[in-house]
C-alpha cells in the first residue's frame, strides 16, 4: 500500500481520462488554460471543495476510518474530521490569513450537528447537535473537540466559530446510506 | 493494482502510460516514497509535501509522452527536476502550485489523519536509512539529494569523477527504495 493511495487512485484515473484523444487538450489550449489558471486557482479550490461539501459525488477516502466523516471548507481552509465523539479540526496549507487570526489565542466554538433547527442541546423539539468549546492556542494548526456524545452517525453538518466574533468556518457532510 | 508492471523499467512505464493508465500507478508506487521525502525535507509539513508531490505526479502525468530517455538524465532524475522546479513555482508563488492537476480535472487531495502520520513518519524513517547506507553512498546521496549539490562540486568535494558520483547516488537511491519496501 502506497502512503497516499487516493493519490494513486487519482493519478491512475487521470491517466485513463489521457487515454481519449478528445480530453486531452491542445498545446494552445493548456498553455491559455495555465496562464488563466494562476489567477483562479484560489477560486477554483475554493469551487471545488465547495462542490465536494455539497454533497455530490463527495468521496471519503480509503482509508478513513468506518463512520468517520470527512469534509474541507475550501474557503476558509479548515478541514473537519468527525470521528465518534472526536470532532478534528486541522487549518490547511492554504487557510487565508484571516483564518489562521480568527482562531488564534481564541476561545473557538465547534458545533455538529443534525438538521438546522433551533437551540442548542437535546431537549424536546431542537435537532439533536454537540457542542464543545475550547481556547486555540496560537500557531497550532490542529484542533480536537471531544464531545459528550457521539453524533457522528447522524451529524450532517458541522461550525467553527468565535463565540464572540462569529463564523470561522462550516462544512456539510455527505448523505450516507447509514443517515 | 497492476503487479505486471512493476518490475518493468521507469521508461517504460512512461512511454506506455498513455496506452495503460496502470503503468503510471507502478511509477508513483516505485517513486512516491522519495519524492515526499524530498519535499518532506524542505517544507517539513506533511500536509503540504503531498500537495506537492500530487502536483508533481500530476505534471509528470502530463509530460509522460514527451520524455525522452537519456543516458545522464534517467527517469528518476526528470521527476526531480519536476520536484525542483514544483517546489521553486510553490515558494515564489506563496502556494502550491495546482496547474497539472486542475489540467487533469484531478480532486483535492483529501488526507486522513493516518495518512498524514504515515507521511511524517517517512521523514523518520528516510533518513535514518540514509545514516544506515554505505559511507560513500552516504556522503553522494546526502549532497546530492538533501543538500541539492551539483555532481560536479560532489565530485570535486569526494576526488571522483562525476560518473562515479552519478553511480553513488543511484545505488544509495536503490537501496534506500529497497529497504523503504521491506518496511
Amino acid at each position: 500500500m502506497t502512503r497516499i493511495p487516493e493519490l494513486e487512485q487519482e493519478l491512475v484515473a487521470a491517466a485513463a481520462r489521457l487515454q481519449s484523444p478528445r480530453r486531452v487538450l491542445r498545446p494552445a489550449a493548456g498553455a491559455a488554460l495555465a496562464a488563466a489558471a494562476v489567477a483562479v486557482i484560489v477560486v477554483l479550490a475554493v469551487v471545488g471543495a465547495t462542490e465536494e461539501n455539497a454533497g455530490d459525488g463527495r468521496r471519503q477516502p480509503a482509508s478513513t476510518a468506518p463512520g468517520a466523516k470527512l469534509a474541507i471548507d475550501g474557503q476558509a481552509g479548515v478541514r473537519f474530521r468527525l470521528d465518534g465523539r472526536v470532532l478534528t479540526v486541522r487549518l490547511l496549507p492554504y487557510a487565508p490569513t484571516e483564518t489562521q487570526t480568527r482562531v488564534s489565542s481564541a476561545r473557538i466554538r465547534a458545533t455538529c450537528g443534525k438538521g438546522f433547527t433551533e437551540g442548542p442541546g437535546r431537549g424536546p423539539g431542537p435537532e439533536p447537535r454537540q457542542t464543545r468549546t475550547r481556547f486555540w492556542p496560537a500557531g497550532s494548526t490542529l484542533m480536537r473537540f471531544r464531545f459528550l456524545g457521539d453524533i457522528s452517525r447522524i451529524a450532517t453538518w458541522c461550525r467553527l466559530e468565535d463565540p464572540v466574533v462569529g463564523h470561522v468556518a462550516f462544512v456539510r457532510f455527505a448523505a450516507t446510506a447509514k443517515e | 493494482m497492476s503487479p505486471v508492471w512493476d518490475d518493468a523499467p521507469d521508461e517504460r512505464l512512461l512511454a506506455t502510460t498513455r496506452a495503460e493508465p496502470a503503468a503510471f500507478g507502478a511509477f508513483y508506487r516505485r517513486h512516491e516514497d522519495g519524492v515526499l521525502s524530498y519535499f518532506l525535507a524542505r517544507v517539513g509539513d506533511p500536509e503540504v509535501a503531498a500537495d506537492l508531490t500530487a502536483e508533481t505526479f500530476a505534471a509528470a502525468l502530463v509530460s509522460a509522452h514527451r520524455f525522452r530517455p537519456r543516458k545522464k538524465k534517467p527517469a528518476a532524475a526528470w521527476l526531480f527536476g519536476i520536484a525542483r522546479n514544483n517546489l521553486a513555482m510553490s515558494r515564489r508563488q506563496g502556494r502550491v502550485d495546482a496547474r497539472a492537476r486542475r489540467r487533469l480535472g484531478m480532486a483535492p487531495l483529501l488526507l486522513t489523519d493516518e495518512a498524514i502520520e504515515r507521511i511524517a513518519d517517512l521523514d523518520r524513517t528516510a533518513l535514518a536509512l540514509v545514516d544506515e547506507l554505505p559511507g560513500d553512498q552516504r556522503e553522494a546521496v546526502r549532497a546530492r539529494v538533501i543538500d541539492e549539490r551539483d555532481y560536479p562540486e560532489i565530485a570535486k568535494d569526494l576526488r571522483c569523477s562525476e560518473a562515479v558520483v552519478r553511480k553513488r547516488v543511484s545505488r544509495g537511491l536503490g537501496t534506500l527504495r529497497a529497504r523503504m519496501e521491506e518496511k
